[in-house]
C-alpha cells in the first residue's frame, strides 16, 4: 500500500460544488502500489472526464501512470482559456 | 482623499484637440467602484442614442479599478469600452499586461476618448503632460513595429498600446495589442479606436497611488501571494497555460472544428499545451504582478519565415487551429503572429476564416471572388484570407464586417453557418451538449464571449454524472475512451449561468485577473480585505460585489436595448447550425440543442434576471438596483 496526498484545484472543486457534492481541497489516502491514476479517481468518484491535468509531485503524467510511491496527486480541473 | 484611485479622470477630444484633467467622479466610485462598472455607467450615460460605433461621438474608454496597479496577485487588468461595430450594442475588452497600471501611475483612473483627430496621430501621455501626436509615420505598420518604433523614441519605460492596419480600416474585429502579443480583442475596440484616427497611446507614469493602509496592505498583500503559492492549483497553471485545456475540450467534444460543423479533431495532440512547450517554448511571460504566468512566448517556424509570437492560448488554438483544420502549432502560431501584426483578434478572426471556408467549399464564394483556390488547414489560404481583411480587399471588404453580416450579404443561407450571437464570434466552445455554456454564450451582453460565463466543466460532470438516473461508474470507467457523452440535462442550468456571468465582472470591476480565484481558488476574504487596505471601505464580496455584477448586467442590457432597433430575446438565439444540425462526430455525435430547450431556457433565465419575456428588465427590477434608466 502507498498514501497519496490528494490536492484538488479550484476549477474542480468548484464543479463538485456545483454538483451539490463539494469535496475537500486535501485528503489523504492509501491505495494498493501500481494503483492507476484513473482508478483513483474512479474510486474517488472522481469522473475522469473532468480532470485534463494531473501533476505527480511536480510532474505532469497521463491518467494511466501507476503510481508506486507514495506522492502528492494535484488534480486540475478545466477552466476557460484566454 | 480618494484611496484606492489615482483620483482623475482624463477626457480628450481629437475633434478639437481639447484635453481635461477632471477629478474622478464620486458617483462613479460610490456606484461602479471601477473598471467594468465604470465603463458600463459611461457608456450609458456619455454616448448620444443612436450614435455610429465608427462615428466620432462614440467613446473609447479606457478605466482600470481600484486594485489595479498595487502590488497584489494579478492587479493589472485594464478594461476597454466602446458602442461595438460588431454589435451595435455594448462593447468591452480587458487585458493584461502593463499599460492600465501605468496610466494609473501617471494619474488616471479613467480615459475617454471623443471625436477624431483630425490626421492620424498618437496619444502622448508622460504624467500630466498630455499630448496628440502626428502618427504619419507609424500609419500602415503592424503592431509589434509600432511598439519597437515608440519604444525608441520615447523610452523603453512607455507602455504602449497599439492597432494594426485592421483597426486602420475599421474591420469590425479589429484589436487592440500592447506588451509585444497581450491583446484586448474582442467586440472591435480596435476598430472605434481606428476611427478616431489614433493609432496608439503611449504612457509613462511615476506617481504614487494613495492607498489607506500602507502597511495593512503590504502585509495582506504578503499573504496573498503566500495564499496562492500554497494553493493546488498554483503549480500547474503555468507550464502550458490555457493551452492546456485543448486535449481536454476534444475530450469531450467541446474543440469546434471545421466551422463549428463538427466538435473533435484527431489532431488535437498536434495543436495543444504541450506541442507549445516541445516546439515553440522560449519563455513563460506574465502580466503585472503576476504569480502564475500563463503567457507563452516562443518562435513559429513555417515556410513563411520565423517568427517571435506570444500564445497561441486555447482560444487561438481552437479558432485558428480546429476550426479552421490548420494541424501544425507553428502554422497556429504563424497565424497567431500574423493576427497580432494585423491587428486582428484571433477568436473573431478564425471564426471568420472558417466561415468564409466553407461558404467557399459549397460554392457561395466563388474561386474568382475569393482570388485564390482556398482549402481548409492550408496556412498559405488562412494567411491569405486575414490579410484581406485587415486591408478590406476583394471578398475581404465583406468578410471584414464579421460573420453576421457577411452572412446577409453573401446570402444562401450561410446565415444558418454563421457562427456569432448579437453579431459577435463564438469562441472556443463547441456547446451542442453544454446547455449552460450555449445559455452563457446566448445571454451575454458583447455577444458569444466565453468570459462572461463559463461553466462547461459543470455541464460536462451533469452529462456523465449530475444526472442520478445516469449509469455514472459505466461512464466514468471508461475514461475518456468513451462513444458518446449522454445528453447534458438542461432544467438546472440558470443557476449556475447566472452565478458565472456575476462571478466575473466582479474581477473586471476590482482591476484584477480572475484566475487566481477560478483556478487557483484564492478565498473572496482576500479580495475584501485587500480592497478594505487600499479603499478604507468595507466590501462585502457577495453582498456588494456580486450585487453590482447584476446591477452592470440589468444596466448594460438597457444599453442594448436603446442602441440596438428591435433588441429583445431574438437577439439572444444561437445560430441554427446548433438547433438544426446534429454533430456528426466525435463524443457528441448526434446531440444538437432543441430549440424548444434553447426558449425553455432563455424562459426561465429571463425570469431569474427579472426581465421580461422579450428579455428587457421590468420596471421592478430596474428600480430595485437604483437604475434610472429606460
Amino acid at each position: 500500500m502507498i498514501t497519496l496526498t490528494l490536492k484538488l484545484s479550484e476549477s474542480l472543486l468548484s464543479i463538485f460544488r456545483d454538483m451539490g457534492c463539494p469535496k475537500q481541497e486535501t485528503c489523504r489516502i492509501r491505495v494498493e502500489t501500481g494503483t492507476s491514476v484513473r482508478q483513483v479517481l474512479i474510486d474517488q468518484d472522481i469522473s475522469p472526464l473532468l480532470v485534463p491535468m494531473v501533476f505527480l509531485d511536480n510532474r505532469k503524467i497521463s491518467l494511466g501512470t501507476p503510481l508506486e510511491t507514495d506522492a502528492v496527486l494535484t488534480l486540475h480541473g478545466p477552466l476557460a482559456g484566454g | 482623499m480618494l484611496y484606492g484611485y489615482a483620483g482623475h479622470t482624463l477626457r480628450i477630444d481629437l475633434s478639437d484637440g481639447n484635453i481635461e484633467k477632471h477629478p474622478l467622479k464620486q458617483e462613479w466610485v460610490d456606484e461602479f467602484i471601477g473598471g467594468r462598472g465604470f465603463t458600463a455607467k459611461i457608456l450609458y450615460d456619455e454616448i448620444p442614442p443612436g450614435t455610429d460605433p465608427l462615428g466620432p461621438d462614440n467613446r473609447f474608454v479606457i478605466a482600470m479599478g481600484p486594485l489595479s496597479g498595487l502590488f497584489l496577485p494579478a492587479a493589472g487588468k485594464t478594461h476597454f469600452a466602446a458602442k461595438s461595430p460588431a454589435t451595435g450594442g455594448y462593447g468591452d475588452s480587458n487585458m493584461g499586461g502593463h499599460f492600465g497600471v501605468t496610466m494609473k501611475y501617471a494619474g488616471y483612473d479613467v480615459t475617454i476618448l471623443t471625436g477624431r483627430a483630425k490626421e492620424p496621430s498618437y496619444i502622448f501621455i508622460d504624467n500630466d503632460t498630455v499630448e496628440i501626436r502626428p502618427a504619419g509615420h507609424l500609419w500602415g505598420k503592424g503592431s509589434t513595429a509600432v511598439e519597437e518604433i515608440l519604444k525608441k523614441d520615447l523610452g523603453q519605460e512607455f507602455q504602449i498600446l497599439t492597432i494594426g492596419e485592421a483597426g486602420e480600416r475599421m474591420v469590425n474585429f479589429a484589436c487592440i495589442s500592447h506588451d509585444f502579443g497581450r491583446q484586448a480583442g474582442r467586440t472591435g475596440i480596435g476598430a472605434v479606436l481606428g476611427s478616431k484616427n489614433i493609432k496608439a497611446i503611449a504612457v509613462r507614469g511615476t506617481q504614487d497611488i494613495p492607498v489607506f493602509d500602507p502597511k495593512g496592505l503590504l502585509k495582506k498583500g504578503k499573504a496573498t501571494y503566500a495564499a496562492c503559492r500554497e494553493k493546488p492549483g498554483f503549480k500547474g497553471w503555468t507550464p502550458e497555460g490555457t493551452a492546456g485545456i485543448t486535449n481536454w475540450c476534444n475530450d469531450v467534444g467541446a474543440l469546434p472544428t471545421r466551422n463549428f460543423a463538427t466538435s473533435h479533431c484527431d489532431y488535437a495532440d498536434k495543436i495543444n499545451g504541450k506541442a507549445i512547450l516541445d516546439e515553440l517554448k522560449i519563455t513563460d511571460k506574465g502580466c503585472f504582478s503576476c504569480p502564475i504566468p500563463c503567457g507563452k512566448y516562443g518562435l513559429a517556424k513555417t515556410k513563411l519565415g520565423s517568427k517571435y509570437v506570444e500564445g497561441p492560448e486555447y482560444e487561438t488554438l481552437a479558432l485558428v487551429g480546429s476550426n479552421c483544420e490548420l494541424a501544425d502549432i507553428h502554422a497556429v502560431a504563424h497565424v497567431n503572429w500574423v493576427c497580432d501584426e494585423l491587428g486582428l483578434d484571433t477568436c473573431s478572426g478564425g471564426a471568420v476564416v472558417s466561415f468564409a471556408l466553407e461558404c467557399y467549399e459549397k460554392g457561395l464564394i466563388s474561386q474568382e471572388q475569393m482570388g485564390m483556390d482556398v482549402k481548409w488547414g492550408d496556412l498559405d489560404s488562412i494567411v491569405y484570407i486575414l490579410e484581406k481583411i485587415a486591408k478590406r480587399e476583394g471578398i475581404g471588404d465583406v468578410l471584414a464586417n464579421g460573420v453576421k453580416k457577411a452572412a446577409e450579404k453573401i446570402g444562401n443561407d450561410s446565415s444558418k453557418f454563421a457562427i456569432h450571437v448579437k453579431g459577435l464570434e463564438w469562441t472556443g466552445y463547441e456547446s451542442r451538449n453544454a446547455p449552460g455554456m450555449m445559455l452563457g454564450y446566448m445571454t451575454a451582453d458583447v455577444g458569444a464571449h466565453h468570459n462572461r460565463c463559463w461553466v462547461l466543466g459543470s455541464d460536462v460532470a451533469n452529462a456523465v454524472g449530475g444526472d442520478k438516473d445516469a449509469n455514472v461508474h459505466d461512464l466514468i470507467s471508461q475514461g475518456t475512451d468513451f462513444k458518446v457523452l449522454p445528453k447534458a440535462d438542461h432544467k438546472n442550468v440558470v443557476p449556475l449561468v447566472l452565478r458565472s456571468q456575476h462571478l466575473r465582472p466582479a474581477f473586471d470591476i476590482l482591476g484584477t485577473c480572475r484566475l487566481q480565484y477560478m483556478e487557483i481558488g484564492l478565498e473572496t476574504q482576500y479580495y475584501e480585505e485587500l480592497y478594505y487596505h487600499a479603499t478604507g471601505k468595507k466590501l462585502d464580496f457577495d453582498k456588494d460585489l456580486l450585487h453590482l455584477s447584476e446591477k452592470i448586467w440589468h444596466l448594460n442590457r438597457m444599453f442594448n436595448k436603446r442602441e440596438i432597433p428591435d433588441f429583445g430575446r431574438k437577439y439572444d438565439y444561437p445560430p441554427p447550425r446548433f438547433y438544426e444540425e446534429p454533430i456528426p462526430s466525435g463524443p457528441n455525435k448526434g446531440h444538437k440543442v432543441e430549440f424548444a430547450v434553447i426558449e425553455e431556457m432563455l424562459d426561465a433565465y429571463y425570469a431569474a434576471r427579472g426581465w421580461n419575456e422579450n428579455g428587457i428588465p421590468t420596471k421592478e427590477t430596474l428600480e430595485r438596483f437604483n437604475l434610472a434608466v429606460e
